[in-house]
């Protein structure tokens, strides 16, 4: 009987203790995570802040890199254009010019003002492709496709089963920008040889589907992450109100999908 | 021996040998330790369950075994602990208190070397109570790092917490019979352990390998 009690008494006394310690280690275990979790909270919403003054940097570099671009281009094909017709305007003022001497200056005139308008014009579709302006999105995209596909290097597959000009047309140009970046990077960056860009309706949202054969790359890891290209596509991405996802593996191509 | 069959092919014990052989996969075929640790904690189990069975079915007093259960699990699962923590602190705790706890109990079996014949109550205590704090450390830790091994985590976090109780009462069968609600609690508890390794076999087989950017 002794012995039986003793058994009791030592099978509470080790349950007690077992409970005891037991929810004792859970307390402690809150009171750390707790403490844990508010530290991680802080460290994220540094990085956000550190991940939005990026971005930010990213576009006004971009902007500059654009500028610079503008005003090269400006200066090459425009500028020294122009200069050439003032000189021979010039010459076409100087006395005792024979009838074929003075022909000849007008033709050569005539031509480079023709050039310099051409630049002119090619310059600003670069800017802004005017097809978008005056036929929409959809017809801009054909426009790309078919401008690249006749270059061989890429074979590019577009389907839209969208309206787009049920879209605002401030994200008209964005998207167009994006599709640019990311066509920029496969070819550059992914040696893709096929692409393929799918438009189409999935509730409820818009989707836009892009896919290539390219050489991928880690998401993982950091230096992927903070090109000024994908940096470009991220804000892009944030003025269309949208959420996006890039998936992508080594030698298995990228895809990419956006929501707007 | 048709006892022991019936026992062998129950339901808890066809899912041990099937996590058994899940895991034997996954092992031979990621070659991880931690995997491997795993296998051999499983392969464990299975040695003491027909073992004892076994010799309960032929008549034989048995108890003496679940010494063994005890001391192997702590070994494994605090060697598994030890391996998957990143944190020095908590790996050195792991190591010397696993130390400590043996030490303990060795010096308690040179004292009172009947208590080999029942259950020890300190032993299933601290061998218990040791991994749940290893447990705790795993869950602290994943707070912030990617969710691996969660699921065995809970199942092993669930289970002790369950069967040290029922082991702790394992000694008043001698006053009153709880054999018979204690096994079957015991199962269900062992039955739900089991569902957890399954789901991390799952989540470790299938990982996958394509990474997401979500913005």
């Amino acid at each position: 009987m002794e012995y039986e009690n003793s058994e009791i008494v030592s099978a509470v006394i080790y349950i007690f203790t077992a409970f005891f310690l037991m929810s004792l280690a859970i307390l402690i275990f809150v009171y750390y995570s707790r403490k844990k979790i508010i530290q991680q909270e802080i460290v994220n919403r540094d990085m956000q802040i550190e991940h939005q003054k990026k971005l930010l940097k990213a576009e006004i570099l971009s902007q500059e890199n654009e500028r610079n671009r503008i005003s090269q281009d400006l200066h090459d094909d425009i500028s020294s254009g122009l200069n050439v017709v003032s000189l021979n305007c010039h010459l076409l003022k100087s006395p005792g010019l024979t009838e074929t001497e003075h022909h000849q200056l007008t033709d050569t005139i005539l031509t480079l003002t023709n050039k310099v308008l051409e630049n002119a014009r090619r310059i600003a579709h670069d800017l802004l492709p005017p097809i978008i302006d005056k036929f929409g999105l959809d017809a801009g995209i054909k426009e790309l496709v078919e401008e690249l596909n006749k270059t061989k290097k890429v074979k590019i597959t577009y389907n839209n089963s969208l309206d787009l000009n049920t879209l605002e047309v401030s994200k008209h140009l964005h998207i167009f920008r994006i599709l640019q970046e990311l066509i920029n990077n496969s070819m550059r960056h992914g040696k893709a040889t096929e692409i393929k860009i799918e438009m189409g309706f999935r509730h409820p949202m818009r989707i836009l589907e892009y896919t290539d054969n390219g050489i991928g790359f880690d998401i993982e890891k950091h230096e992927n992450q903070k090109g000024l290209g994908m940096k470009n596509i991220e804000s892009r991405v944030a003025y269309l109100d949208s959420t996006y996802t890039i998936s992508s593996e080594i030698n298995k191509g990228v895809e990419v999908k956006i929501q707007f | 021996m048709i006892e022991f069959l019936v026992f062998a092919f129950s339901l808890p014990n066809l899912f041990l040998f099937i996590n058994l052989i899940l895991f034997i996969l996954l092992a031979v075929k990621t070659k991880q330790k931690t995997h491997k640790i795993i296998t051999v904690y499983l392969l464990v189990i299975v040695g003491v369950q027909f073992y004892s069975a076994w010799v309960a079915f032929n008549g034989n007093y048995n108890l003496h075994i679940s010494h063994y259960y005890f001391v192997f699990q702590l070994l494994l699962l605090g060697y598994f602990y030890h391996t998957i923590c990143v944190n020095n602190l908590q790996k050195k705790i792991i190591k010397y208190s696993i130390l400590v706890c043996l030490l303990i109990l060795g010096i308690q079996y040179a004292i009172i070397p009947e208590i080999y014949f029942k259950f020890n109550n300190l032993e299933i205590f601290l061998t218990c109570y040791l991994l749940i704090i290893f447990t705790l450390f795993h869950f602290y830790n994943l707070l912030s790092e990617k969710k691996i091994f969660l699921y065995f985590n809970m199942g092993v976090f669930i289970y002790l917490f369950g069967s040290t109780v029922l082991f702790l009462l394992g000694n008043l069968s001698v006053v009153i019979d709880l054999n018979a609600i204690n096994f079957d609690i015991n199962r269900i508890l062992f039955f739900i352990f089991h569902l957890f390794i399954t789901m991390e076999w799952i989540q470790l087989y299938f990982n996958k390998k394509k990474a997401t950017l979500k913005k």
